[in-house]
């Protein structure tokens, strides 16, 4: 569904990510492991355009999808619930969940999807002619996975869901997760907790430095536990 | 009692001008991080339009709304001509292009037509008066008033209920957000122009009624210095803390004007700008504004 080919972005003279390869088929989950700094986060910059790639490709349904505008992007199919939620504080819960919906031409089922979502998350639904920016991270994480959903994509982008939560509050962004690839959604889940992430997909990469370091499927990865450490960059005594 | 309330009338009817102008430079900051300088020559653009309509014999009324209509072409000319190359540069860099904007249509003006005032002879009821309950209160101000309450309940309307303002909103409080989700950057930037300049348009007709119909290449120019003043009171990015401000900076010179001493009421404008030095010291964010966000 969504392949990067040999991906390269510089920051000015800084290189972030370096011939970066991966591949998200349909129906799967896949995590996008990796420390601080290694560059997860401009991969999924780059490939929803915020970011231009300095090369590489990226294909989207089989469509070059590189150099596309967000706005582009996400009428293609392809959405990102982009890192530390990025809530409109000043939009109610109901207007975020529109506006993220605003693309769609069915309307009506649009409307209904909004209903759907307050139904389905109860925190939103009691506070939904509330100001956003007045939910706890764990609600907000929960707005800004379910207005990426508005927009019925066909793959989703999660970038670091669970930053930042409480234990509990985690335990729920996972469930969502899962329900979500249940439902037949695709996707590519950028992850600073390893663990719980590898237990969760299907299959892995693991990013250092602007380059992958790993890549296979999640019992293999989540097995080795000496590559995790390490790659991880937690070193052990 | 009568007086002070007919010069309350006056004040608001002055401010009303400020405010459409304030909203307008607020909504394009909010959406685009430009402040645009050039916003006072929408007006002036408007009103030679409007002064061609009148030498060419169209009816005031048809005149009226073809100036509004230009001004709005010509600010989303504005932005894709001047505008839209400096994008992504600093603030500085587009503050400078819009200086220079507003200067090159001043000149284009004063070349082409006449540096001089021309008129542009206004319809026989925008100069009489009507009497309400002891209050003579001219037409036009009173037509000022009703027509700018309209144009604020409109964009209320349309920021508030519709998917348009939803998005507008959505991007003037986070941009890159608002494009994740969909919202089409530069259609979304030239909409934002567009109302800019159909509420500078809506200020040019009611500024000819204020002021007979003079015409001049500099017109624009005392409006926005004013436009600004309002902004800096209300804050920037607020958009119910530039209509306040634009009627509260009204309400100040009319009062200024008419009660300062003789000798001393043609410091009006530069007691104004003082007061504005000040807010600026002790409440940068302006009396009402918070951060930049457009609020309704």
């Amino acid at each position: 569904m969504l392949e990067i080919q040999s991906l390269h972005v510089n920051y000015g003279s800084i290189s972030a990510v370096r011939d970066v390869s991966l591949e998200v088929k349909e129906g799967e989950l896949v995590v996008l492991l990796g420390p601080n700094g290694a560059g997860k986060s401009s991969t999924l910059g780059a490939v929803m355009g915020l970011i231009r790639p300095t090369s590489g490709r990226i294909i989207f349904l089989g469509q070059d999808i590189t150099g596309w505008r967000p706005e582009d992007i996400v009428r293609a199919g392809l959405v990102l619930t982009p890192e530390g939620r990025r809530i409109l504080a000043s939009l109610t819960v109901r207007e975020n969940l529109l506006l993220g919906g605003a693309i769609r031409k069915d309307k009506k089922a649009m409307y209904a999807d909004v209903d759907r979502y307050l139904d389905r998350f109860p925190v939103l639904g009691r506070r939904s002619e509330s100001h956003a920016g007045d939910l706890s991270g764990g609600e907000a994480q929960q707005l800004a996975i379910a207005r990426s959903l508005m927009s019925s994509p066909k793959m989703l982008l999660l970038d670091e869901p669970t930053l930042g939560l409480a234990p509990m509050v985690v335990d729920q962004v996972f469930d969502t997760v899962r329900e979500l690839v249940q439902g037949g959604l695709t996707i590519l889940m950028v992850e600073q907790n390893a663990v719980r992430a590898l237990e969760a997909a299907s299959r892995g990469y693991v990013m250092r430095t602007g380059n992958i370091v790993a890549a296979g499927a999640a019992r293999e990865l989540g097995g080795a536990e000496g590559l995790i450490s390490s790659y991880l960059g937690i070193e052990r005594p | 009692m009568n007086e002070a309330l007919q010069q309350l009338v006056n004040g608001i009817s002055l401010g009303s001008t400020y405010a459409l102008m304030a909203l307008g430079l607020a909504i394009v900051f909010t959406i685009f991080g430009l402040v645009n300088f050039a916003h006072g020559e929408l007006i002036t653009i408007a009103a030679y339009a409007m002064l061609l309509c009148y030498n060419i014999g169209i009816p005031w009324f048809l005149g009226a709304v073809i100036g509004v209509a230009v001004a709005a072409v010509a600010a989303v000319t504005m932005e894709f001509v001047a505008f839209r190359p400096v994008r992504h540069a600093d603030v500085t860099t587009m503050l400078i292009t819009s200086f220079g904007v507003s200067i090159v249509i001043q000149a284009i003006f004063a070349v082409t037509v006449s540096a001089r005032v021309q008129t542009a002879t206004q319809p026989a009821w925008s100069s009489k008066s009507l009497t309400l309950m002891g209050i003579t209160l001219p037409i036009y101000q009173v037509a000022t008033i009703i027509v700018t309450a309209l144009a604020l309940l409109i964009l209320v309307f349309v920021l508030k209920r519709t998917t348009f303002g939803l998005a507008m909103r959505g991007a003037a409080e986070d941009f890159q957000t608002a494009r994740l989700l969909g919202v089409r950057s530069h259609r979304l930037t030239t909409a934002a122009f567009a109302v800019s300049g159909l509420l500078a348009g809506v200020a040019a007709v009611l500024i000819l009624a204020r002021t007979g119909g003079a015409v001049y290449p500099t017109m624009g120019l005392a409006i926005i210095l004013k436009a600004f003043v309002a902004i800096v009171i209300g804050g920037m990015g607020s958009l119910v803390g530039a209509a306040a401000g634009g009627m509260v900076l009204g309400i100040a010179e009319v009062s200024l004007r008419a009660y300062l001493p003789g000798s001393i009421s043609g410091l009006t404008d530069g007691i104004l700008f003082l007061a504005v030095v000040l807010i600026i010291i002790i409440r940068p964010q302006g009396i009402l504004g918070t951060k930049p966000k457009l609020r309704t």
